[in-house]
């Protein structure tokens, strides 16, 4: 130890400063190349694990393809039985003149078939929106059957929400039928 | 080891010995012929294989203890301006020192000899392929490794006896006796532990300097000989090669390292940047894959229609004779089916409700002859 201080102190103090500066300068950038080396093995590492979770991502790939594919097969198949138009006031008229027919083929007298906008409650493009339509009928219980067949068997879908017969005039009734009607908008 | 000749040169003449010979030659001043006469006491050795040690007697040079100021640039630079102003030779002359460092300064011991004295004699030896090892002063010869951590004097003979101080391997001062002093005057005048003498009479109290001369001179300091004598240090040489030997390694790993991470990070940002498309595809494809798949979902979730055509058909199959119907209700928010009219035998339509499915008979009343009833069934 008494060596080492006699050492310093034979040491001139300029040299010996200069030493110590150079000396903190070496560590120092050996430290910060240390850090900067780590960081980017941090970095290679992150970029390596993004690399893995993007390989087996696109190996999903086809058979998410394939999947897709069905399930547009199958939305096809199943928006068939929706109406489609470009507003909903189109679509109100397509239902309304679908019904009147069916009423008419079926014998039974309308008194009138009335539309009622709900708002459409979904906004997605691809989903669907439906329409309340309210109608007042009268005619015989096998015209209404028919009526009932024919709206069932038809390839568009209503759902009947709720329906009142009364009797009217000894051998018909008086029919109230809620109905609702679904479809869908398409572009332009 | 490469062996060694050594040569003190003092007043009267050069003193020669050697580590491979036991006897020694001495040659009286004036000097001629050293080169041929070293060659001939070396014999059978070739000169090329042998090192020459120079001495020069305390005698022969001047001894100069001083202190320079702390500020002084350098060091040797400043001994050099007042070299002229120290020494008493005329001409050139070769000089070296040693300088410790404290509070007040720089304390300087400087020895310098006269180059005209020395310098032929160096000549004579190199001229003859001897490699020249050094030019010390006499004392060093003494400073070993059994000085260390030493305060210690050594006494030369001499027309004036000189007393030589050393620290450890350091020499601290040189101070001139005018008589041959005794132990007990130069302890009592200088703080050492021991005093050498060469030849030191028993019972002197003076340690015999011989045993220093037994141990292999340290040579750290002092050498006085002219560089363009001095063998290259190859020692330095090789310490510095490989210093930057190794400098270059480490700046080369560092680099390597550098350019395996470089490389890594490249081909994987070139991978990435290929695989991202599909990545942006595959993430499409998912949204896409919810979006169908909830509406699908949704629309399936509208549920089936009542069947009222077979409600009807039962109906009119249970509800026994003389029943009638005033209204036949199904409610939007719970699907239930009022079911409201009158019937002349109310105990009938009871038994036959539970063909109706799940019905409930709500309430009765009886007016004119009929049972009115209000039956509701669960229609989901």
């Amino acid at each position: 130890m008494n060596q080492l201080i006699m050492l310093l102190k034979g040491l001139d103090r300029k040299i010996l400063f200069l030493a110590l500066g150079g000396l903190l300068l070496l560590l120092n950038l050996g430290r910060m190349s240390l850090q900067a080396y780590s960081n980017q093995i941090a970095e290679a590492g992150e970029k390596q694990n993004l690399l893995a979770r993007y390989q087996e991502t696109v190996n999903q790939l086809p058979a998410l393809k394939k999947r897709v594919a069905r399930l547009e097969q199958k939305s096809i198949k199943v928006e068939k039985y929706l109406f489609s138009g470009t507003s909903e006031e189109a679509v109100s008229s397509a239902m309304q003149i679908m019904l009147q027919e069916l009423v008419t083929k079926a014998g039974l007298e309308p008194e009138s078939i009335r539309p009622m906008v709900s708002g459409g409650t979904k906004t997605a493009t691809r989903d669907y929106h439906e329409i309340s339509i309210k109608i007042r009928l009268s005619g015989t219980l096998s015209q209404f059957v028919d009526f009932i067949a024919q709206l069932y068997r038809s390839d568009k879908l209503f759902q009947v929400e709720s329906f009142t017969l009364k009797p009217y005039k000894k051998t018909e009734m008086k029919i109230f039928i809620d109905l609702k009607g679904f479809y869908t908008l398409k572009n332009g | 080891m490469r062996e060694r000749v050594e040569i003190l040169i003092r007043q009267d003449g050069v003193h020669i010995s050697s580590s491979f010979k036991q006897e020694t030659e001495f040659i009286v001043q004036p000097v001629a012929e050293l080169g041929s006469r070293l060659v001939r006491y070396c014999t059978p050795k070739s000169p090329a294989g042998l090192d020459v040690l120079f001495y020069i007697a305390e005698d022969l040079l001047f001894f100069k203890k001083f202190t320079l100021p702390l500020k002084t640039a350098d060091l040797k630079e400043a001994i050099s301006y007042q070299l002229e102003m120290f020494a008493p030779f005329d001409g050139k002359m070769l000089h070296n020192f040693t300088a410790v460092r404290d509070k007040q300064g720089y304390n300087v011991c400087l020895y310098v000899a006269s180059e005209e004295a020395v310098v032929p004699l160096l000549d004579e030896a190199a001229a003859q392929g001897f490699q020249l090892a050094g030019l010390f002063p006499e004392s060093q010869r003494f400073v070993t490794r059994l000085c260390k951590k030493k305060q210690w004097a050594l006494l030369m003979p001499g027309r004036f006896p000189k007393l030589l101080l050393f620290s450890d391997k350091k020499i601290k001062d040189r101070l001139l006796c005018y008589n041959e002093p005794t132990l007990e005057e130069l302890t009592a005048a200088n703080d050492v532990e021991v005093i050498y003498k060469p030849t030191a009479r028993e019972g002197s109290g003076f340690q015999d300097a011989d045993q220093l001369l037994a141990e292999k001179p340290l040579h750290k300091e002092l050498n006085l000989l002219p560089p363009s004598y001095r063998r290259p240090d190859y020692l330095r040489y090789a310490l510095l090669g490989l210093c930057l030997l190794n400098m270059l390694a480490l700046v080369a790993a560092g680099a390597l390292k550098e350019y395996n991470v470089l490389t890594i990070l490249k081909r994987v940002d070139a991978e990435i940047e290929t695989l991202q498309p599909n990545v942006k595809e595959v993430e499409q494809l998912r949204i896409k894959e919810k979006q169908l798949a909830d509406t699908i979902g949704r629309i399936e979730a509208i549920g089936e229609n009542f069947d009222i055509i077979r409600f009807l058909d039962k109906a009119t199959k249970s509800l026994p004779e003389n029943s009638y119907l005033d209204q036949i209700r199904m409610d939007e928010k719970t699907g239930d089916l009022q079911l409201q009219g009158y019937t002349e035998d109310i105990g009938a339509l009871t038994a036959k409700l539970d063909a109706l499915g799940n019905a409930k008979l709500k309430s009765t009343s009886r007016r004119k002859n009929q049972t009115y009833f209000h039956v509701e069934i669960s229609g989901r």
